[in-house]
């Protein structure tokens, strides 16, 4: 290789080292004298001594890491920090970090784990029963403001029903002097029917009269003649047609409204004849064919509020009850054998509140 | 709270009090007194108790009817002065929880109280503090404490098949 400006430097070192031969020396000095300025930083390169290593030792201590056991009191810790999940995402990150270098804080780690206690499920209280309270009739242990309501809850449901209840009794009650009047009105017409079925007599004998020359005196009832303006009529016999077409008209009505009276005492089934329970018991019966649910149907808002029934007012008082008290009470209708509704009853676990038959 | 809500939390904590009684005291008729006494007190103020609390009500009230049982007749020593260190264990078990037992009496009332309520209850440190009267810090340092000597019971994992 021959000395060039790229690997002169090589050349010095190696010659101030004593590691060139002769040949390669004599062509170092050559170089050198073609190349003065590198002459110069060859004379200073030898410028340079080394001084000999002293005998001071680096403490290299700092840059040891301590064995686990005089760091187990620290790791300790947080080992058990870290099953507590006490440490943050980063702490048990730099704490799991030193795992593989020491091994023990691993072993340490899953003795921890070990010390997480588990409940016994075959453990159990066999005297649960005996801890356990029923629930008294009106016997509740709450406070007794909530106690003073729930019972004006009941009663105020109880009532409730009762009212209901003889609503429909006087609405039974109505409908059966209803009748009763249509009873009287009944006799009274059969009594009318009567005149009339007279009249017809008397009217027949005007005719027989008229056809016959007789002449008596003809007795005109005052409902008849009410109907019928007599005096208009001139001759006699123009009079006793009339008469008699008047008669049979007044039959006629005087029939519809027999007929008719007769469908209501058909109806009534001989209300006249009846006394005023079987009467009350025929408008208790009308009256429940029309109502199929009082509570529902018939009870429509009356007080307290537009909005709500009775019906709804005495469900939001059993479930003020059932809240209060943490019963399930219920309304439950009674019904006869032909399906009616007879009645109401309140029925909670320990008591029955009934209105009705 | 109701009848019917006071009968529910019987099925549903009776058992948890009676296992955290009788786990700290080790004896069956005394924990079935301290569970009866635990319920009466709840029956009394049932009315006051809120329902979504009661769990925390029962075991509070059970832990100091226990502390005041333990106390009143000295079923065991004192009740800190434990030395939570002397108990270490090198012994061989099979089972891990037979060693858990056996070190649960190792460790003092209060930390077995509170380690107890830590790991069958799950609550936090403030919420045992509530039930035991200790403040936060006092219950974390229990716990540590009482998961040291536990862990020391244990030994070291060659001994727990």
């Amino acid at each position: 290789m021959k000395i060039s400006r790229e690997n002169y430097e090589a050349y010095m070192i190696d010659y101030l080292d004593g590691k060139l031969d002769a040949v390669a020396v004599s062509e170092l000095l050559l170089f050198l004298e073609q190349h003065k300025d590198l002459k110069k930083e060859f004379d200073l390169l030898g410028t340079i001594t080394v001084k000999e290593a002293g005998t001071e030792v680096l403490d290299k201590s700092y840059l040891k890491k301590p064995v686990y056991d005089e760091v187990r009191g620290e790791f300790e810790t947080k080992l058990i920090a870290r099953f507590e999940g006490d440490l943050s995402v980063k702490e048990k990150y730099e704490l799991e970090k030193l795992f593989p270098v020491y091994p023990e804080l691993e072993t340490e780690a899953a003795l921890f784990e070990k010390t997480k206690l588990i409940s016994d499920p075959a453990i159990f209280y066999p005297y649960k029963s005996e801890l356990k309270k029923r629930v008294p009739v009106l016997q509740v242990n709450f406070s007794y403001v909530w106690r003073a309501a729930a019972v004006v809850a009941v009663f105020a449901l109880a009532g409730l029903l009762m009212r209901i209840t003889q609503q429909n009794e006087s609405k039974v009650n109505e409908v059966a002097i209803n009748l009763q009047e249509k009873a009287k009105v009944s006799k009274e017409n059969k009594h009318l029917f009567s005149s009339a079925t007279d009249n017809k007599v008397a009217a027949h004998k005007n005719l027989v009269e008229h056809k016959t020359g007789f002449s008596g005196k003809v007795k005109i009832h005052p409902a008849l003649k009410a109907q019928v303006p007599f005096e208009s009529i001139d001759t006699k016999g123009a009079q006793a047609i009339v008469l008699n077409n008047t008669l049979q008209l007044s039959t006629n009505i005087k029939m519809q409204k027999v007929n008719m009276l007769n469908s209501v005492a058909v109806q009534n089934n001989n209300t006249d004849q009846q006394d005023f329970k079987n009467v009350k018991q025929l408008a208790e019966e009308r009256l429940q064919a029309s109502i199929k649910d009082v509570l529902v149907e018939q009870n429509k808002p009356t007080s307290l509020h537009s909005h709500f029934s009775f019906s709804d007012i005495g469900l939001l008082a059993l479930k003020f009850y059932n809240k209060t008290t943490g019963d399930d009470a219920k309304v439950v209708k009674k019904y006869d054998n032909s399906g009616k509704i007879t009645g109401y009853s309140i029925v909670a676990d320990n008591f029955t509140f009934s209105t009705g038959k | 709270m109701t009848v019917n809500e006071y009968n529910s939390c019987v099925d549903e904590y009776a058992d948890s009090v009676y296992r955290f009684i009788l786990k700290n005291i080790q004896d069956k008729d005394r924990t079935k007194d301290i569970v009866q006494d635990t319920f009466e007190k709840l029956w009394i103020k049932v009315a006051e108790v809120d329902a979504s609390k009661v769990k925390s009500y029962l075991f509070t009230s059970a832990y100091h009817t226990m502390i005041d049982a333990i106390r009143k007749e000295k079923f065991k020593g004192d009740f800190e002065m434990v030395d939570e260190y002397k108990h270490v264990s090198h012994n061989t078990f099979s089972d891990l929880k037979k060693i858990l037992d056996m070190a649960l009496t190792k460790l003092s009332d209060i930390q077995r109280s509170v380690i107890l309520l830590r790991d069958y209850e799950g609550y936090s440190y403030d919420e045992i503090g509530e039930i035991t009267g200790l403040n936060e810090s006092q219950v974390k340092v229990y716990i540590y404490r009482a998961r040291l000597v536990l862990k020391e019971y244990i030994g070291n994992l060659d001994n727990v098949i």
